[in-house]
């Protein structure tokens, strides 16, 4: 518990609230839910009263902040400005310092299973490789599914993570993707932890649409994962030591191009994370590959994709980074390509970093009404440009039996390769 | 654990009975964040059933209970004043049945008023209250408090789009008053009348059935900017002698246009205006440029700074994002905001407003102004700290003289917001000792043994009727104890 | 105050007859009122008293037809305050001066406004924006009296309020068996820019009700909206009048092909109808119209408005029937005129309604004086 004299420094970040309700609805639990302590207001609330010495018990509300998907969505609908993910990572950082209380401890065996793969495993690109080694070849000699069967390997788990590709399409990226054509200028790619082990084919791809559009890619080897699953866990020292090391990694890149708009979303807060000017000049380089490439221009026109596609935006996009109608921009220019509308595209599918393996039966409810949603939009295809989300929106649409294809917007603005 | 929180959890489970006293502290306010109070427990129903269950659990342990639905009630309505059972409705938001060639709908309370609206929208249909938390606020809610909003002057306020409500009485019976055909059979009072607006005093509306409005063909929106208020109002009492009905007719003033400028929510509205006035002209295609064209006229002669006509959609939400942002932009200039809620008679709008910023300045706040000009509901918004113990004295005496100033005018303390905890003490303002007896006597018909939301709406007839300085609401926050911020544990 | 023994022409036993002209004088009435006298009945201009239900015992008649004044009329505020016993035809007379009107139905109908809203028939009629759910949007507040002669206030006299309960909502359909009320608080609107009175000729029903359709759930309806079979008739006529500006008025007329034409009810005056006819009076939502139109004779008279509300009239057989039929189409009614034991009879009132009913009956009028 803070001192009541020196309140915590999120304290004054709470007090923006007015109490005026307007992010409730923007919030995926509370939509569930429907409890106050499980909306943002409620959430806000709370920690205010933590800061002020009112909370008795903590263990009575850490099971709703524990809850949050940190979406951001609130952010966007709240009027005052409430810097919502900042107060909550700080609180969940202080309350991870403490012991529970009562001595018994509400987080459960997998939450902490999971905070210790991240610090131990995830944080380290080595043994992150190493890892995924591991994960293909139990999922070759069929150990995964032994596991499943054994249930080591949870059902919902199993579900969600995608097969791992085999060892090429894992493979790092070179060191250096010329561009082709004329050159349009450099830029660095930010190729993340998950994303280069399971979605390697789409780091490949980025770096292939930004050189078929004139732009030379540099990806320095010396880089980390970004460090975002760790600050939502509240972990922000491993973080911190993180983000300096990518900040190494990059010192010398004008622009750095991220294609997880989670590792993105952080990438571009490392101002307040390291709090140093070093870091805010890093965060101001950094875009995602939408934002980019519409600031930019597609030079070449990508290849025709006749199909009826929705663009669901991920929250760290659209709420974190403010990256709204650029994708949608994008794919409005590839021919054949028929955006259709999706009212509810901006609303979370329950990914959240490694949510949907901690709070799986609210991931999965969040998530069924992400695959509803997008079955009545009448699209074939849908893109979003975040590994999780990638992985959520496929395993729900997966348990809706819904068929449409999960793409990256990356991959439909490749233009057609040379013949 | 009490023997009433097991028969909560029992019947409702962990999930949806919420009963440590931590999780209370998230709903010990709404809206209006002077007046806090810890619940002692919440319940979360999901149908009919359960909020019978829930009122008879209360009622067997003489526990208080009342209804909340998203809690943006600026009065203090879903806030106990004792520790009650809140009943929370936010999971009750099933639309029961829509019957388009009729115009009405059945939704359970906790619909939101905006889910509505866009559950029927491809029917060319709409539900036409819009209070300005309609995004998150709910129908149970806005019947309680019989919500109004920006385009009441044309479209009336819930009331006037409530047909028929099944409700849970405060003795755990049904009642069914009105329905798809009228909120009223020919040979019975009008029971839904009274129910609507009574803020969750006389029962728990299960099922709503409210009429549904045709889609208009097109929309004008037009600003104006005026060297002075008097221009603006003016313009109002013209647009309205004239016998033009625009949907909404919103004034913000100068203290607010500078607010809102400096905000996110600028919305280039010219910062020398003593007064913006936004006029909304909603009906048929073929009259919107006549009408359009006559407004700016009005607004010409009455010597217009500058007029502006949205072109397109963006252009409209441009003009409207001031308006909208109003409160936002007021909030970020302290940590509390109040908004407040009073009425005049239109043609004195001009001289209340000159009386309300002089009240400001003599207590030093910062307050400004937003109104819902077309009916006279003035909003004004007191941007404050309330940690500061004197600031936040002020504020309430500020808020006091504003409404007796209402009340003085000719008008009325609350067009929306309700009377709630907030402004029971000034009731005595409006109505005398017999016409609280009065509505006492009918609170009673409802509520027998008066456990449903206590002490709100109707002060208590035992506390006598004196006058002092000050309300008793600033006596109490004058005297209390210190907030636990400042003492702590 | 001028009290009266009575042998007028009303079915019922009345044992006097007092006009009040104030406050003052009703109170007088009030306090003089001992337990064994016979209860009273309010009345305005008592020119009702066949169209709603008989008291169950011999009354006192009590008349607010001497409190008939305007005291408030604030044309740029558009909200006036009358007096209970004022003639609506004179209200409106006022009002047509100052070009206002008052925005619901029971123009040219007799009777004070009082006994309009007490009596409780002032339906909405138009489908559009402007309708009002009866006197809910039109009645702003009141001053009433209890039969134990406390004077009391609800609601406010601007547009917009919000405070205390609305007890003056209660005044619709109460019968003046709740309190008397005294005063009257009212919203107004500016009279329409121009208007188009418009009827079809006499058309088979499935024809009349799809243009009556039409027209109601056109996006911008008309005003006032009707459909109807008179007396002697076999077809439905619609008919209606559509308010607003000029153009847009002419362009409505033009585009549903309407002819206009003046019309007015041909049933307004059905006293010489024979005891054994009875008017019905009551409400269905209007998608069920056709199914109300099913459930009656086929020669009987009906005008249905575009918010479902309808009279009709029948003879006690039918009648019957259609009270029983009604409630599956979520509909309601009551027995307006006919034999005393016969009025205001109507559908079964939900129990948990009529013991709300009660309860407040029993808070305001314990003693039960007013019937």
């Amino acid at each position: 518990m803070s001192d009541a004299s020196t309140p915590a420094s999120w304290h004054a970040n709470t007090l923006d609230c007015v109490h005026c309700g307007l992010c409730l609805e923007a919030c995926p639990t509370y939509q569930v839910l429907g409890t106050e302590t499980d909306s943002p207001r409620g959430r806000i609330y709370l920690m205010r009263a933590l800061a002020e010495g009112r909370v008795t018990d903590t263990d009575a509300i850490r099971p709703h902040l524990d809850r949050c998907l940190d979406c951001r969505a609130c952010e966007t609908a709240c009027p005052s400005g409430v810097r919502y993910g900042h107060v909550l990572e700080a609180v969940r950082a202080e309350l991870r310092a403490q012991p529970p209380r009562t001595g018994r401890t509400t987080r459960s065996f997998r939450a902490r299973l999971a905070s210790f793969l991240l610090r131990a495993v995830v944080a380290h690109q080595g043994r992150l490789r190493w890892f995924f080694r591991f994960a293909r070849a139990a999922e070759l000699s069929g150990l995964r599914r032994l596991a499943r069967a054994l249930r080591i390997l949870p059902a919902d788990v199993d579900a969600l993570v995608p097969h791992v590709p085999p060892g090429p399409a894992r493979r790092p990226l070179p060191a250096v993707v010329p561009a082709r054509g004329e050159r349009r200028g450099r830029v660095a790619l930010f190729t993340g932890c998950v994303m280069e082990q399971v979605f390697g084919e789409i780091n490949r791809k980025t770096a292939d649409l930004l050189a078929a559009n004139g732009f030379d890619v540099v990806v320095p080897e010396s880089q980390r994962c970004c460090g975002a699953l760790l600050v939502h866990d509240g972990q922000l020292e491993p973080a911190r030591e993180l983000a300096r090391r990518n900040l190494a990694a990059f010192a010398d890149c004008e622009v750095v191009i991220t294609n997880s708009a989670g590792c993105g979303a952080l990438l571009r807060d490392y101002g307040h994370l390291l709090d140093t000017d070093t870091a805010r000049a890093f965060a101001s380089r950094c875009q995602d590959v939408t934002a980019f490439l519409a600031r930019a221009g597609l030079r070449e026109t990508p290849a025709r994709f006749a199909a009826k596609v929705a663009y669901d935006a991920p929250c760290h996009l659209c709420h974190a980074q403010g990256v709204r109608t650029q994708p949608l921009e994008l794919l409005r220019s590839v021919p054949g390509l028929e955006l259709v509308a999706h009212p509810s595209a901006e609303d979370c599918c329950g990914s959240a970093g490694i949510y949907n393996l901690l709070q799986r039966d609210l991931a999965s409810a969040i998530g069924r009404q992400k695959a509803k949603a997008l079955a009545t939009t009448g699209a074939a295809v849908v893109a979003t440009g975040n590994p999780g989300c990638m992985m959520q929106i496929a395993a729900s649409l997966r348990a809706e039996g819904t068929p449409l294809a999960v793409v990256h917007p990356v991959e439909l603005l490749l233009p057609e390769p040379p013949s | 654990m009490d023997r009433f929180s097991s028969a909560l959890l029992e019947r409702f489970g962990a999930e949806r009975a919420l009963v440590a006293r931590d999780q209370m502290l998230a709903y010990e306010c709404d809206g209006f964040t002077i007046h806090k109070s810890l619940p002692r427990a919440v319940v979360l129903p999901e149908t009919t059933d359960e909020v019978q269950a829930a009122v008879r659990i209360a009622l067997a342990h003489e526990v208080p209970f009342l209804p909340r639905g998203a809690g943006t009630c600026l009065s203090g309505g879903p806030t106990p004043t004792r520790p009650s059972l809140v009943i929370e409705t936010a999971r009750m938001k099933r639309v029961l049945e829509v019957d388009e060639r009729g115009l009405w709908a059945v939704v359970q309370p906790g619909v939101v008023n905006l889910a509505l609206t866009r559950h029927v929208e491809g029917r060319r249909l709409n539900y036409a209250p819009d209070p300005s938390s309609q995004t998150v606020c709910t129908i149970g809610g806005n019947l309680a408090e019989n919500a109004g909003g920006p385009h009441c002057f044309k479209y009336g306020m819930t009331s006037d789009h409530v047909l028929g409500a099944l409700v849970v009485l405060p003795d755990g019976e049904l009642a069914r008053l009105g329905g798809p055909a009228g909120p009223r059979a020919p040979h019975e009072p009008d029971l839904l009348g009274v129910f609507t607006g009574s803020e969750g005093t006389f029962g728990i509306a299960t099922e709503i059935t409210v009429r549904l409005s045709r889609d208009t063909e097109g929309l004008r929106t037009l600003l104006g900017a005026f060297a002075s208020m008097e221009a603006a109002c003016g313009v109002v009492t013209d647009i309205v002698a004239r016998g033009l009905v625009p949907a909404a007719l919103e004034i913000l003033d100068a203290a607010t246009i500078r607010a809102v400028e400096a905000s996110v929510y600028r919305a280039g509205y010219p910062q020398d205006a003593a007064a913006v006035l936004l006029v909304e002209l909603d009906g048929v295609e073929l009259a919107l440029d006549d009408d359009a064209a006559e407004v700016e006229s009005i607004f010409r002669g009455h010597g217009a700074i500058s007029i502006e006509q949205a072109r397109d959609p963006e252009h409209r939400k441009r003009l409207w994002k001031g308006r909208k942002g109003a409160f936002g932009a007021m909030g970020r200039l302290r940590p509390d905001l109040y908004v407040l809620d009073g009425v005049v008679p239109r043609t004195r709008l001009v001289e209340t407003l000159r009386e309300i910023t002089a009240i400001g300045r003599r207590h030093r706040l910062t307050l400004t102004n937003v109104f819902h000009a077309g009916d006279g509901n003035l909003h004004p918004n007191i941007a404050f700290d309330a940690r500061d113990h004197d600031e936040r004295a002020r504020v309430l005496a500020a808020g006091h003289e504003i409404l007796a100033l209402c009340v003085a005018m000719g008008g009325s303390i609350s067009g929306e917001h309700g009377i709630g905890s907030e402004k029971i003490d000034h009731f005595r303002l409006m109505f005398g000792e017999d016409d609280l007896d009065v509505m006492q006597r009918v609170k009673r018909a409802f509520d027998p043994r008066g456990l449903c939301n206590p002490d709100k709406v109707l002060p208590s007839r035992t506390a006598c009727a004196e006058s002092s300085r000050w309300p008793a609401m600033v006596a109490r926050v004058l005297d209390a104890e210190p907030p636990a911020a400042e003492s702590g544990p | 105050m001028t009290t009266r023994p009575t042998h007028d022409a009303t079915d019922f036993e009345v044992t006097a007859r007092t006009a009040v002209a104030s406050e003052a004088e009703l109170r007088a009435v009030f306090a003089g009122l001992r337990d064994d006298d016979p209860p009273i009945r309010i009345a305005g201009h008592a020119t009702q008293q066949d169209a709603v239900a008989a008291p169950d015992t011999p009354v006192h008649v009590v008349s607010l037809a001497p409190m008939r004044r305007i005291l408030r009329l604030e044309p740029d505020d558009l909200t006036c305050s009358v007096e209970a016993g004022l003639p609506r035809a004179d209200l409106d007379a006022a009002l047509r001066e100052r070009g206002l009107w008052l925005p619901c139905d029971g123009d040219g109908e007799a009777g004070s406004l009082g006994a309009q809203f007490a009596i409780g028939r002032i339906a909405p009629e138009a489908p559009g924006p402007l309708a009002s759910i009866g006197a809910r949007a039109v009645l702003l507040g009141m001053r009433a009296m209890l039969a134990e002669g406390k004077a009391f206030a609800s609601g406010a006299r601007v547009v917009k309020n919000v405070a205390g309960f609305d007890v003056h909502r209660l005044l619709a359909g109460s019968r003046g068996r709740l309190f008397a009320a005294l005063e009257l608080h009212l919203k107004l609107r500016t009279l329409p820019r121009a208007t188009a009175s418009f009827a079809t000729d006499e058309l088979e029903f499935a024809a009349a009700l799809r243009r009556f359709d039409d027209l109601r759930l056109d996006s911008a309806p008309p005003a006032r909206l009707w459909l109807a079979r008179s007396r002697d008739a076999s077809g439905f006529v619609v008919r209606g009048r559509y308010d607003g500006a000029a153009r847009v008025v002419a362009d409505r007329v033009r585009r549903h092909q309407l002819e206009e034409r003046t019309w007015r009810h041909d049933d307004r005056d059905d006293r010489d109808d024979s005891a054994a006819v009875e008017r019905v009076g009551g409400a269905v939502p209007p998608s069920r119209i056709a199914k109300l139109v099913a459930a009656l004779p086929s020669s009987a008279p009906v005008r249905v408005s575009g918010s479902g509300s309808f009279v009709t009239r029948l003879g006690r057989d039918a009648s019957d029937a259609l009270l029983l039929a009604l409630p599956a189409l979520d509909g309601h009614a009551e027995i307006e005129r006919g034999a005393r034991a016969r009025r205001g009879r109507g559908t079964p009132l939900d129990p948990g309604a009529v013991r709300v009913h009660e309860r407040v009956r029993d808070a305001l009028d314990p003693r039960r004086r007013l019937r």
